[in-house]
């Protein structure tokens, strides 16, 4: 039965049949090979969506589809421009530091770089050149889903089961998000001052930081909120996300007074599409992983890597290995709900640390969203700016080779991941 | 109507495909306007249960389910929607080398096979339906085959967007105020 999942569900995936039906397909010539009951599907399709952890991730979609409707990327923007747009490349780090709030609003990458590139990247390719500028809002992007809160860690904890918790996912992802944030600061200072790149923004002055502080402020204060009372227990992700859309809904009509009561049916229905591809998968991979359980394959992977290494550094390396080739072909999220029940299970019986293990497996896919041939966020910068793959890449590759160094980094200093987390009792 | 017919026109090379789409856009708008009810009243239910239990100190004993259903519906019927607009990703590496005329063939013939995974979704989820039928929510009066009514909506509705897709028509934007402003999708 699983071979011929498996068999199918490739050949179809290869031909560009959505990823969500070629599961469901596979599925149904799997219980048909397997002398199933066929009305096994709509019961495992309906139960794996009639979850309330992930109602989180069309929920934090709405939050940020609203903060761009209220009009607060400016207001980041102005902000981040006024603590850090007078140094060199400095559009690049407002860019940067700009991604860095708008990922613990949003949590979602492309998202992110869809609200980042629309808003910078006319006046950034001015000063900066297409190609560089889409290159660093692409990585700003990429934050999105490593700074809590992330919807990939809710999809990851989900399919993980009960053996790892949102809130500790989320705190794993804070100290690895910083070293990226100021590692691609750093990286835009060298490159801007390499090119000659001219300055931009005021000169530095304590009141105008103070004002425009104040202005962001409550922009600012929504992530210690959410993420805070997700992470002190206080509720749950989805009402954590249920309160940022509220939060949302306060600070456009009242605090910044550009968004309007015609914008909210617009932002729903487009939360709920985007969530809808994420729920497309996991609804159709459903049968595919219980035909899995019913063929033992979790047990039997177990005992085939077991057989191959009993070293967890090795089980480690091989995963994070299979991870980046996947990362550069299948949508992150589908590889999530492929993966995760298989693979998590296994970490755990290697005694690999499950933070650990969800930490690395959700960077691996998000450094595989800006790796070709299939990197979903640069398409969406090259949709966004206009350029070629080709001349988006000639300017990516530092951003990119330094998310592999971090990985690398994550995986050989693991108290990057897991001290602030374990510290905060997870 | 004045404001789609040059969508229409433009779309539609035959009074039956007219038909086809005035149809979808009917249910396309249903369905809209469904998913936002669905989105709102689960945002309003999720916020309503925390205020309820740190500023009321009690609960609202159907909020996580009827929460649930509306998330449940909200995803289901979004599915379709996906459809028109090509947000279901699937593998470019290889069929991306192919001709582009093959290429306009191949998506036909998956959407093709696609449509007969929904046709027999269909299929199943009425049989589920039907024997949930009887069954009542645990907190809630109502059926509990409404989960399983959102699959078969979901499903019928997809399959609507796959034949477009096999019959190479463009459906109108689902939104009302999308065909005003000219979106396409």
């Amino acid at each position: 039965m699983t071979l011929s999942i498996v068999i199918t569900f490739l050949v179809f995936a290869l031909l560009r049949m959505p990823l969500a039906f070629a599961l469901g397909l596979a599925s149904l010539v799997g219980l048909f090979v397997g002398d199933m009951d066929f009305s096994v599907m709509p019961q495992r399709m309906m139960h794996s969506i009639d979850n309330f952890p992930l109602m989180a991730i069309p929920l934090f979609m709405l939050a940020g589809e609203l903060m761009v409707a209220a009009g607060i990327l400016q207001r980041l923007v102005d902000f981040a421009n006024s603590l850090v747009g007078r140094v060199h490349g400095g559009l690049a780090h407002v860019a940067i530091l700009a991604g860095m709030v708008l990922a613990a609003v949003s949590g979602a990458a492309v998202a992110s770089a869809s609200a980042l590139g629309s808003a910078l990247v006319p006046s950034m390719r001015e000063k900066y050149g297409t190609g560089y500028s889409s290159a660093v809002v692409a990585s700003a992007a990429n934050l999105g889903a490593i700074i809590p809160p992330s919807n990939a860690m809710i999809v990851y904890a989900l399919m993980a089961g009960s053996t790892v918790s949102v809130g500790g996912l989320f705190m794993a992802g804070v100290v690895p998000g910083i070293i990226l944030a100021v590692g691609f600061m750093g990286l835009a200072s060298f490159i801007s001052a390499k090119r000659r790149y001219p300055l931009s923004g005021g000169n530095l002055g304590l009141k105008h930081i103070l004002v425009q502080t104040w202005r962001a402020l409550p922009i600012l204060l929504m992530p210690i909120v959410v993420v805070g009372g997700i992470v002190a227990g206080a509720f749950t992700a989805t009402e954590g996300a249920a309160i940022a859309v509220i939060y949302a809904i306060f600070m456009g009509f009242f605090v910044t007074r550009q968004l309007r009561l015609s914008d909210l049916p617009k932002a729903m229905f487009n939360a709920a599409v985007t969530a809808a591809m994420v729920g497309a998968l996991i609804a159709f991979a459903s049968t595919m992983t219980f035909a899995f359980t019913i063929d033992l394959i979790p047990m039997q992977l177990a005992s085939w890597l077991k057989d191959f290494t009993s070293d967890p550094q090795i089980f480690l390396l091989l995963v994070m290995g299979l991870l980046i080739l996947i990362g550069m072909f299948i949508e992150s999220n589908a590889a999530y709900i492929m993966l995760v029940p298989l693979l998590a299970p296994i970490a755990m019986s290697y005694g690999i640390d499950p933070l650990l293990f969800g930490f690395l497996f959700v960077m691996n896919l998000v450094v595989g969203m800006m790796t070709p041939p299939v990197g979903v966020l640069l398409f969406v910068m090259c949709g966004i700016s206009n350029i070629s793959l080709s001349e988006l890449m000639k300017s990516a590759w530092p951003f990119i080779a330094f998310q592999y160094v971090v990985l690398a980094a994550c995986f050989l200093f693991p108290g990057i991941v897991t001290w602030l987390p374990h510290a905060l009792g997870y | 109507m004045k404001s789609r017919a040059p969508w229409l026109e433009a779309h539609a090379s035959s009074p039956t495909q007219k038909r086809f789409l005035v149809a979808m856009l009917a249910i396309d708008r249903t369905s809209y306007y469904a998913i936002i009810l669905a989105m709102g009243s689960m945002t309003l239910l999720v916020s309503a249960q925390v205020f309820a239990r740190y500023v009321l100190s009690t609960s609202i004993d159907s909020a996580d389910e009827l929460s649930r259903l509306f998330f449940v519906w909200a995803i289901f019927l979004a599915i379709p929607h996906g459809i028109k607009v090509g947000i279901h990703v699937g593998i470019d590496a290889i069929a991306g080398l192919l001709p582009a005329a093959v290429q306009r063939q191949l998506t036909r013939v998956m959407a093709l096979a696609s449509a007969l995974v929904m046709v027999t979704l269909v299929w199943l989820s009425l049989g589920a339906v039907a024997d949930k039928w009887q069954q009542l929510m645990p907190t809630v009066p109502v059926t509990a085959a409404m989960f399983y009514i959102a699959v078969l909506i979901s499903a019928g509705h997809s399959l609507l967007h796959l034949i477009a897709q096999i019959w190479q028509v463009e459906p109108l934007p689902s939104a009302p105020a999308a065909i005003k402003e000219g979106e396409t999708s």
